[in-house]
């Protein structure tokens, strides 16, 4: 009997779901997309559109691939047995054909020239202040192929993962000029997608 | 009486054989790439048939998949070098032939899309092709007076989902098959060449066949073949951004090469003449051995394929 309870003690620990929950901030306060927000005090930003792919590693029973889309709360928080997490789909998923729920084309996520997925979506516009100028941007960050494969684990393990737009902008901007339409696998495109990578951490 | 015995046996034996031969070659087609649907069925095929042939699925439904890919020219589009979308938008690639495309390894000039079952997206979704979204395309189908029970007798299902539109259109493109033609008949010793095809086809094996490689006439490699290169498409290098790939495009098949002009990736040469000018130049042919090679591409023609009434339009509620 004794042994009976260990063995649905050990076998519970597979089926263990947490709570976890993506918080989408600019500079510690929460983001909404087409609200404008300011950096270096001269620059408004305001993002249309931004989703990422975001997996559980390692990966047990179904493939745990959460779609975070800013547009949709629902998506900010999910179940998941696994606390460690990587932004973008293993390449062996990537390649296998047409899938659905968070992998369905229709998430407008899935490349039709070019068999993958885009990591990382996010498109919207900003304003010098000083200048008057507009700069629109675009960038589709993705692809599971080396060099320039976007797949990469986020450092440590958590329940909330914070997203700071305002680190990652910020980071773009103090980079060598990179350009604001980026919508295929490149040097650019990963540059971009570290950045972001980098922009990620879990809450203390 | 046991000599006239023996004769029948004899030549039994002989007609099986020969039965057998041509099983063999059939046979000597290699495994497909590319996975048939589990929903493969008639039902599953008029639905793909169906929408293949219904402009519901472009943006302004002016345009199918057909108006690109008719069963006359092999699947191919003649009438513009690239590809012809809504509002007369012309694209920048030459609409290739769509048959065999289970032995493919990867679609579009480029190779991009590497599933059968994906290659939809592009053209559905492409701008200058049928420039519509796949969230309304679903929506225009949930509505329609037909789609939703063949969709459900296909399916099992009540909800019309963007993979069951794809798997559909695969059932449909996966099963256009072209093994008919002239060159399969003398295969199976059922014709002979002429002289000038034998010539042909003897120039084709020297000269074509590491790329062209028969029975399907294509390879799934990509390849540069001298032609001058618009640097504003450069093929294969967009997809894999590797320098030796730039200006690479996929060895398209020569079946039905004579129903499927304009030829290359842009469509530039209208007829197979200006085709084996390029070619006699790097090959060194001569007019008249340019000849006998096109007399045996046109040995590669399947009207049985190009005809087939089971690949032409039918209406929704007509039967397979």
């Amino acid at each position: 009997m004794p042994y009976l309870f260990f063995v649905l003690f050990a076998l519970s620990g597979l089926f263990t779901f947490a709570q976890q929950q993506v918080k989408l901030t600019w500079n510690n306060q929460p983001f909404e997309l087409d609200s404008t927000y300011l950096l270096h005090d001269t620059l408004q930003f305001q993002l249309s559109e931004l989703k990422c792919y975001i997996q559980a590693v390692p990966q047990k029973g179904n493939n745990a691939i959460h779609l975070i889309d800013a547009a949709d709360p629902e998506t900010w928080q999910w179940q998941d047995h696994a606390t460690a997490l990587q932004v973008g789909i293993r390449a062996e998923i990537q390649t296998a054909g047409v899938f659905t729920g968070a992998l369905d084309p229709i998430n407008g996520m899935y490349w039709a020239w070019n068999t993958g997925f885009i990591s990382v979506k996010c498109v919207g516009e900003f304003n010098n202040l000083k200048t008057g100028q507009t700069q629109s941007f675009e960038f589709h960050l993705g692809g599971y192929q080396a060099p320039f494969a976007c797949i990469m684990a986020i450092p440590g393990s958590g329940t909330i993962l914070n997203c700071d737009l305002q680190t990652w902008f910020g980071h773009i901007l103090e980079t060598p000029p990179l350009g604001w339409k980026i919508m295929q696998p490149s040097k650019a495109s990963l540059m971009l997608f570290e950045l972001f990578t980098s922009s990620l951490s879990y809450a203390k | 009486m046991l000599n006239k015995l023996l004769f029948v046996f004899l030549l039994g034996f002989l007609l099986l054989s020969l039965k057998d031969s041509q099983i063999s070659l059939a046979k000597s087609w290699p495994e497909p790439i590319q996975a048939t649907s589990k929903y493969a069925s008639k039902a599953g095929f008029a639905l793909g048939r169906a929408l293949f042939y219904d402009p519901l699925l472009s943006a302004d439904s002016s345009v199918s998949c057909a108006s690109c890919h008719l069963p006359y020219t092999a699947f191919a589009h003649v009438d513009h070098p690239t590809s012809h979308g809504i509002a007369d938008r012309i694209g920048k690639r030459n609409a290739p032939g769509l048959f065999n495309l289970a032995w493919r390894q990867n679609f579009h000039w480029d190779g991009g899309v590497m599933h059968l079952n994906s290659q939809a997206l592009n053209p559905l979704t492409h701008p200058d092709e049928m420039g519509e979204t796949i969230e309304h395309i679903l929506l225009k189908l949930k509505r329609h007076q037909h789609y939703p029970q063949l969709f459900k007798k296909v399916y099992k299902q009540k909800q019309i989902e963007t993979w069951m539109l794809l798997d559909a259109l695969q059932q449909f493109t996966i099963s256009l098959i072209s093994k008919d033609s002239f060159y399969d008949k003398v295969s199976r010793q059922h014709a002979s060449f002429s002289e000038q095809q034998q010539k042909g086809f003897v120039l084709f094996e020297q000269h074509c066949n590491s790329c062209h490689t028969a029975p399907l006439f294509f390879s799934n490699r990509f390849e540069s073949n001298g032609i001058r290169i618009d640097s504003t498409d450069l093929g294969r290098f967009n997809i894999t951004a590797l320098e030796a790939d730039k200006g690479k495009f996929r060895v398209p098949t020569l079946r039905n090469i004579s129903h499927s002009f304009p030829y290359m990736h842009d469509g530039r040469y209208k007829s197979l003449k200006e085709v084996m000018a390029h070619y006699g130049q790097q090959l060194q042919l001569n007019d008249k051995q340019q000849k006998d090679l096109i007399a045996f591409l046109k040995t590669l023609t399947d009207t049985t394929f190009l005809m087939n009434p089971q690949f032409q339009y039918h209406t929704l509620n007509q039967k397979p």
